[in-house]
């Protein structure tokens, strides 16, 4: 096998979406869905002679929720086979072909059948295992829309082969990274990861003879110490084992994108979930998700979030406090324990908290008991009232140096530990407040601590809770959620240019729809975070 | 003599959030189910008296929150422990998945001096839902506990106590069985084992 060259930069990149494809009704034929993915893909194709631009192919195509409900599509061994017959431009100026998650049709014959068709055509495929890997093979997954069952298999490649889930596995090359980027930015101002590049690539030429490398084991703490020794002066590995307020700058003072989905879909979907930020969430898409979200800002996909919330509602906010929790630093600092021991009133965490606090903190801790807050509306169903939530929420917002301190901090005020678990001289050298009665107190009490009004039923009176109340409201057929998943589920192929994403979109279900549906589809996505970058 | 000394067994139960611990304990203990919903916070623990093997005998449970957080005490909450107690919820197959990382868990913090023959006893608790529910089968739980070591396994119901007076009978049982073989350490504090990994193989070790 050769060496797959690195991805281009500054080519359109566009997703096809197999799932999407199948959604698609049965009436439809293969070649009818063939010639509309072509138009779709026209304005990027080009004519011959053009630059030519990269086609990623997700090609999981069942998910937990559509299943049975789908067409078969004919396999990627159709499409290529297909291939032939496409207009010459569009073979041409395709420069590179990712395959991400082949079903076992394509594993086995798209490398015997490939070559047959053109053998010019070899180079160009690559076959990845997993869209991590193709994250950190150099293209940003920004813009691309992450189905459930791409998902799903994502899930499953990870459980398999938990060793792609690690980032910058096997780098030996880091000194390549400074190179390349000092040579023009191969990735196109993607300085991070070029040094993965070579370990993910390398990942998915063992993948091309059939089969991925026998799974390894995870990799020891004194190797996982080394290689954090190793990377300390370069920035994390991780997106969410950063500084908050690192994150919290690069977002330009906002919260991550990430936090905003979270709180929707929490508030909006998850509300009616017994045990809400307490259970384990049971479905396994948390590795995959978090895998994703820890990829750099730039390279974070846009994920199928109602999806997800209707796999398993528990995971939103598990995922969310798993990101908090990440954290290089924990968001309420050891140093504040004195503090937060003697704050016993709203007005105490308004004015003696808070300044305490960096503003990335306490953007941050008033985000997360302001959605606990939202829930609280909804406690007939969570079951989940202001002092469970901050018992299962404190844990995660401190990491001291004695655990048996920080226990004690989770503790309601007026309980205490087992004596041996006990810190010593605790109720002496500090307030009889804990974390948990500040987090109850922050949590229910939130309008007057951000002294925001309060409306008629007592909740806070912010748009959240039109936004909260709307969402899981009186329909649960068509929450404004299940709405996005549909229209999600349509954009099957967009496309996407490198530093100034353009998309246009959509699979579509019939001619009619599909033409109806590309403005539709354009101005959603333009919504939702993209108008920032077309102006 | 040992024989009439009072014995105290300390019993640790662990499992993910929400499975049931404290409801179970709560059963075996009190003899009540309470629907109250209510997260446990850090530890605490519930002691009971029976009889096993006609010595009576007080059972110390440790109740433990299921966030991964808390796992940082884990050497306070653990040692001495005479059993331990892993609890999943039959309706969650996350929750059973679980499992191994407590049991390794607690194999790290607790370090007993046999690990191969601690006594664990794993519940499948709410077995009360609807079948239709229900994501771990009992021959999946049980595949799983012969396979690290003939755990003994229940299946139990904290709101309608089944099976829960049973499954504490045994964990006493086991965890009293491992008592006596503590105390056969403690009268020598620190024996000089020069081969230790293979002192207690006396079977095939096929």
């Amino acid at each position: 096998m050769q060496n797959h060259p690195p991805p281009l930069a500054n080519l359109p990149v566009l997703v096809l979406n197999l799932s999407a494809l199948a959604a698609v009704p049965m009436p439809v034929t293969n070649d009818v869905l063939l010639a509309t993915v072509l138009r779709r893909l026209e304005p990027w194709a080009g004519d011959e002679g053009d630059a030519g631009y990269t086609l990623i192919v997700l090609a999981a195509e069942e998910d937990a929720l559509g299943k049975g409900k789908r067409r078969a599509l004919p396999g990627v061994s159709w499409w290529i086979w297909n291939w032939r017959r496409i207009p010459r431009k569009y073979r041409k100026n395709l420069k590179r072909l990712y395959i991400v998650h082949p079903g076992t049709a394509a594993k086995t014959l798209l490398p015997i059948t490939l070559p047959l068709l053109s053998p010019k055509s070899y180079p160009k495929l690559h076959i990845v295992p997993s869209l991590l890997a193709l994250a950190r093979a150099g293209i940003p997954l920004r813009g691309v829309d992450v189905p459930l069952s791409t998902l799903t298999e994502e899930a499953r490649v990870l459980r398999e082969h938990p060793q792609l889930a690690i980032p910058r596995a096997g780098m030996a090359s880091f000194g390549l990274m400074n190179t390349l980027n000092q040579q023009g930015g191969v990735l196109g101002g993607l300085g991070w990861g070029v040094s993965a590049i070579s370990s993910a690539i390398g990942t998915a030429n063992s993948y091309l003879p059939f089969k991925l490398p026998a799974a390894t084991l995870p990799p020891s703490p004194e190797t996982e110490a080394k290689r954090s020794l190793d990377q300390s002066a370069a920035e994390p590995a991780k997106y969410w084992s950063g500084d908050v307020d690192a994150i919290i700058a690069e977002n330009k003072g906002d919260l991550p994108r990430a936090l905003h989905e979270l709180r929707a879909l929490i508030l909006g979907m998850c509300s009616d979930t017994e045990g809400i930020f307490r259970k384990t969430a049971t479905s396994h898409l948390l590795a995959p998700l978090q895998g994703l979200l820890d990829l750099p800002l730039r390279a974070q996909p846009k994920i199928d979030w109602a999806g997800v919330a209707i796999t398993d509602p528990h995971l939103p906010p598990i995922l969310l406090m798993r990101l908090l929790k990440g954290l290089s630093s924990a968001l309420l600092p050891e140093d504040l324990y004195p503090l937060i021991r003697s704050t016993y009133t709203p007005d105490e965490i308004r004015t003696n908290l808070i300044p305490s606090l960096s503003p990335a903190r306490v953007l941050v801790l008033t985000h997360l008991t302001h959605i606990g807050h939202h829930l609280l509306a909804h406690e007939d169903r969570t079951r989940m009232g202001a002092t469970n939530l901050a018992i299962v929420i404190a844990p995660s917002l401190i990491n001291g140096q004695d655990p048996r301190v920080d226990a004690a901090l989770c503790l309601e005020p007026g309980k205490s530990l087992p004596p041996s678990l006990m810190p010593p001289d605790w109720a002496e050298s500090g307030g009889t407040q804990t974390l948990v009665g500040l987090l109850q107190l922050w949590i229910s009490e939130w309008p007057a601590v951000a002294e925001f009004t309060v409306s008629k039923n007592g909740w806070c009176d912010c748009a959240w809770a039109d936004a909260g109340g709307q969402l899981s409201g009186s329909d649960p057929s068509t929450p404004i959620g299940m709405g996005r998943r549909v229209s999600g589920a349509k954009s099957g192929l967009y496309h996407e240019l490198l530093g100034s994403q353009v998309m246009s979109s959509l699979a579509p279900a019939t001619e009619a729809e599909y033409e109806a549906g590309v403005g539709a589809g354009l101005g959603y996505i333009l919504n939702e975070d993209n108008k920032d970058l077309l102006g | 003599m040992s024989a009439r000394k009072k014995v105290l067994l300390k019993v640790i139960i662990l499992g993910d959030s929400g499975v049931g611990k404290t409801s179970l304990m709560n059963q075996y203990v009190n003899k009540r189910f309470s629907n109250q919903y209510k997260a446990t916070i850090g530890a605490d623990f519930l002691t009971r008296e029976l009889v096993v093997d006609d010595r009576v005998v007080t059972m110390q449970l440790w109740d433990t929150a299921g966030q991964e957080r808390f796992q940082s005490l884990g050497v306070a909450f653990y040692r001495g422990a005479d059993c331990c107690v892993l609890v999943y919820d039959v309706n969650s197959s996350k929750s059973f998945e679980a499992l191994d990382g407590w049991r390794d868990e607690f194999l790290v913090q607790a370090s007993p001096h046999d690990p191969e023959n601690f006594p664990f006893v794993v519940l499948g608790n709410k077995i009360d839902m609807e079948e239709s529910k229900r994501m771990v089968s009992q021959k999946r739980a049980m595949t799983w506990c012969q396979a690290k070591g003939n755990i003994p396994y229940f299946e139990t119901s904290a709101k309608e106590a089944i099976n829960v007076e049973q499954a504490f009978q045994t964990i006493a049982k086991n965890a009293l069985a491992q008592e006596a073989e503590t105390e056969l350490y403690a009268d020598y504090p620190d024996p000089i084992r020069i081969d230790s990994d293979n002192a207690q193989n006396y079977g095939c070790s096929c």
